[in-house]
């Protein structure tokens, strides 16, 4: 199987999750890689993508698992090729076993544009939180995703009220940036677990 | 955060207005550049299944010095953070105002969607009615098959493209490189535009226009890449446009006079396109599409020819527009058994000869035999109500239809498998120009409830689904297909009370119609009523082709029940030069 990592960006992050699969299979159907179909009457393409992102959110680390016989070489040129503006394809693996990142995920890492917070002394009690710090102009916050999430935006509103600070999160710039399995204690990198 | 993003990050679905799609040409503005926003007056999920978009987008961008870029009407959350911004409706690819664009092509392919062109105006900042433009405001041009009859809305328009779009919008493109070098007035521009076949300019003196043709479908430009949307859309498939016009020749249907004669492409041809289409696009599914599929001869063949290709690369081929008298079940052996869909349009023989639908007893009865025995067990039949000459005989011939085909299914089935699912729908007939129908008067719309209730009853209790739309969209719908001048005003004022996205069921306003008919002073039984051959009708300035005398004629045999043949068979002096009558 492929593992390929890539990022979302510019205008690409007010695709939603749904469509953004579809986009995904269809880039994979125009790089004309032979991917495997599950059986049965309603075949589909046998890929799993990381945990959602969400709308208006960009990202330096999603993943999709992609069950094909597909060289690594020369993938990450032809996704380029026959992906839509606003996604890249940033590092592939070739591995026999899945990782499992839809499953796995336990927490991500984002990046907010925004002074607001600089020099505040920040903590928050907040259960799913893992880490927060804000330096020169970016607020940057490890929080729980996946099977037990916190949105950032929603985060960020939390803690914009708990400071007493008017923020539009509309208006801010957050950026996913890093992906974790693991627990609060001792959080792995997802592609550090990709062999 | 620059202002489209404060605008896109405030409202869902943001994406319909970002582009970015897959296969999006590269736009470079020159000195001399002409740049043409292609408006398509309803919301991206319907604009981006557009055919005609499709196609003039690829063959305006491949014009060298010619820019093609997209505008849809936006929903009333974008509207409002627009306003909100201090900002006027923009286009997707760069961003740029409409107001910038040196012109504007508003596509019409219902007539409902009049109402989007003025709200999409409006938020541009651009004055409805062409008279009020001057020369720094971009040329607004109308096309697409509304304008056949022009009129309720000539009045907002510099220009209409009437008839076949491939060939006169890269002429008119042409002139207008010329005309901008030079620097002249738009009343000249519009003066040497007149000259182009099927260009008509509502400003100049009435005069006979005839309709633009592509002649041979083979030559005439299509795209070999597609925009692929970002996000779901209506029809989010790869489209083959097997051929143009129709032989059938039934009275009530628009499309198969205004786009007579036939004109098919080459199975070689459709081949290659399709071919390079799926490549291209990465889509799972290609549909055949034309007025009627099934008649087409080359279908077995461009069938086995897609079948390898198929397998190899994984799609689908979808065949829409299927008649029950040339339905070969063989054609879609091979995909799931989904639903199949037939258009019988009226539930006795008598109003089926009446409106020339020659689809007999014998052809519903077979098809479906064939049908259900291949393990199909979901039947949607479409049908008009208040088609001329109804009865309630007719009405409840639906029904009767309703019942054979259920005791037909019990029969082939013989008790075993699924229950069969059978999907009834049921629209109210709107009499169209350029139509033997064109005189007749649309049926009153209590009348027309009347008969829904009827039909929901009886279909009801037996269990099978009816589906209609409240008959007064139809209504409206009706008196501006038939509409002239006077209803310009009439438009205006129905915007102004709210009239927008009439389209979609739940957003149209009659009483905005309504209201506005009557300030202006309009009856609205005028546009209802029953014409006299006599009479002097708004579109006959358009010439498609088709005699007048012809539609008489047929109009004449429809009132007596007679039947016209496919002209295939021979034939029908319908007035088309030119005709090749093959498929």
């Amino acid at each position: 199987m492929i593992i390929l990592k890539y990022s979302k960006s510019g205008d690409a992050k007010y695709i939603p999750h749904v469509d953004t699969l579809r986009v995904l299979l269809r880039t994979l159907r125009r790089m004309k890689i032979k991917v495997e179909y599950s059986a049965g009457f309603n075949p589909h393409m046998l890929i799993n993508m990381s945990p959602p992102l969400p709308v208006g959110i960009e990202s330096e680390t999603e993943f999709l698992e992609i069950q094909t016989a597909a060289e690594a070489e020369g993938f990450s040129e032809l996704f380029g090729k026959n992906c839509p503006k606003g996604f890249s394809a940033l590092k592939i693996w070739q591995t026999e076993k899945s990782p499992k990142i839809t499953a796995n995920t336990t927490a991500a890492q984002y990046s907010a544009e925004t002074s607001a917070f600089d020099g505040i002394a920040l903590s928050s009690e907040e259960p799913k939180l893992y880490a927060l710090s804000a330096q020169k102009g970016k607020l940057i916050f490890t929080i729980a995703c996946g099977n037990n999430n916190l949105r950032p935006d929603r985060f960020l509103e939390s803690l914009a009220q708990k400071y007493n600070i008017a923020l539009n999160t509309r208006e801010i710039k957050i950026t996913r940036t890093k992906l974790f399995t693991g627990t609060r204690e001792n959080l792995i990198q997802i592609d550090n677990t990709i062999i | 955060m620059n202002s489209c993003d404060k605008i896109f990050s405030s409202i869902e679905k943001a994406a319909r207005y970002t582009g970015g799609e897959f296969n999006s040409p590269e736009i470079k503005y020159g000195k001399n550049t002409v740049s043409f926003c292609f408006c398509f007056p309803d919301m991206y999920e319907v604009a981006m299944s557009n055919l005609g978009l499709k196609i003039l987008y690829s063959v305006i961008n491949n014009n060298p010095d010619t820019v093609c870029e997209r505008c849809f009407t936006p929903s009333d959350e974008f509207a409002a953070a627009l306003k909100n911004a201090g900002e006027r409706l923009f286009s997707i690819e760069t961003k740029r105002r409409l107001t910038d664009f040196d012109m504007l092509g508003f596509s019409f392919q219902y007539e409902l969607s009049y109402s989007n062109f003025l709200y999409m105006l409006d938020l541009a900042g651009i004055p409805f009615y062409a008279r009020e433009r001057g020369e720094d405001y971009p040329l607004v041009i109308g096309g697409g098959p509304c304008m056949i009859n022009p009129e309720p809305i000539s009045d907002f328009l510099d220009l209409c493209v009437i008839g076949d779009g491939e060939y006169t919008a890269p002429a008119l493109i042409e002139l207008y490189k010329k005309h901008k070098k030079n620097g002249g007035k738009k009343a000249v521009f519009l003066a040497e535009a007149a000259k182009i076949e099927g260009v008509y300019v509502p400003s100049l003196p009435a005069r006979k226009v005839k309709k633009a043709m592509v002649k041979n479908l083979d030559e005439a430009p299509f795209p070999e890449k597609f925009l692929i949307p970002n996000i779901e859309i209506v029809h989010d498939r790869a489209v083959l446009e097997l051929f143009r016009g129709c032989t059938r020749g039934c009275r009530f249907c628009q499309a198969g006079f205004i786009y007579r004669p036939l004109r098919a492409r080459s199975v070689d041809t459709l081949e290659k396109q399709a071919l390079k289409i799926i490549e291209t696009s990465g889509y799972e599914e290609m549909s055949l599409s034309s007025l009627s599929t099934g008649d087409f001869e080359g279908l077995r063949e461009l069938a086995s020819r897609l079948r390898p290709h198929a397998e190899k690369l994984n799609f689908t081929v979808s065949l829409p527009s299927l008649r029950m008298d040339s339905f070969d079940p063989e054609m879609t052996e091979n995909s799931r058994k989904n639903s199949l869909t037939f258009a019988p349009e009226a539930g006795t023989q008598r109003l089926r000869n009446v409106i020339n639908k020659n689809i007999i007893e014998e052809n519903i009865t077979a098809t479906l035999t064939d049908a259900f025995g291949r393990g199909y067990d979901n039947v949607k039949l479409y049908f008009m109500l208040g088609l001329p000459t109804e009865t309630m005989d007719d009405v409840s011939g639906i029904v009767a239809l309703a019942d054979k085909i259920k005791s037909l299914y019990r029969q082939i089935t013989a008790g075993k498998g699924r229950p069969l699912r059978l999907g009834v729908s049921a629209s109210v007939f709107i009499p169209k120009p350029h139509t033997p129908f064109q005189w007749a008067a649309q049926i009153d719309m209590e009348e027309a409830r009347k008969r829904q209730n009827y039909l929901r009853e009886e279909l009801r209790r037996r269990k099978v689904n009816f589906s209609y739309h409240d008959a007064d969209s139809s209504e409206i719908e009706a008196i501006l297909a038939r509409g002239d001048r006077r209803l310009s005003a009439a438009l205006v004022k129905a915007y102004e009370k709210g009239a927008k996205m009439d389209g979609w069921t739940e957003r149209f306003r009659y009483g905005a119609y309504i209201d506005a008919l009557n300030e202006c002073g309009i009856d609205k039984t005028d546009y209802l009523r029953e014409y006299e051959p006599t009479e002097k009708l708004a579109w006959d300035f358009v010439d498609i082709g088709v005699s007048k005398e012809y539609l008489k004629n047929e109009y004449k045999k429809a009132l007596a029940a007679e039947t016209t043949a496919d002209c295939r068979q021979s034939c029908n002096g319908c007035g088309i030069e030119d005709c090749n009558q093959k498929l």
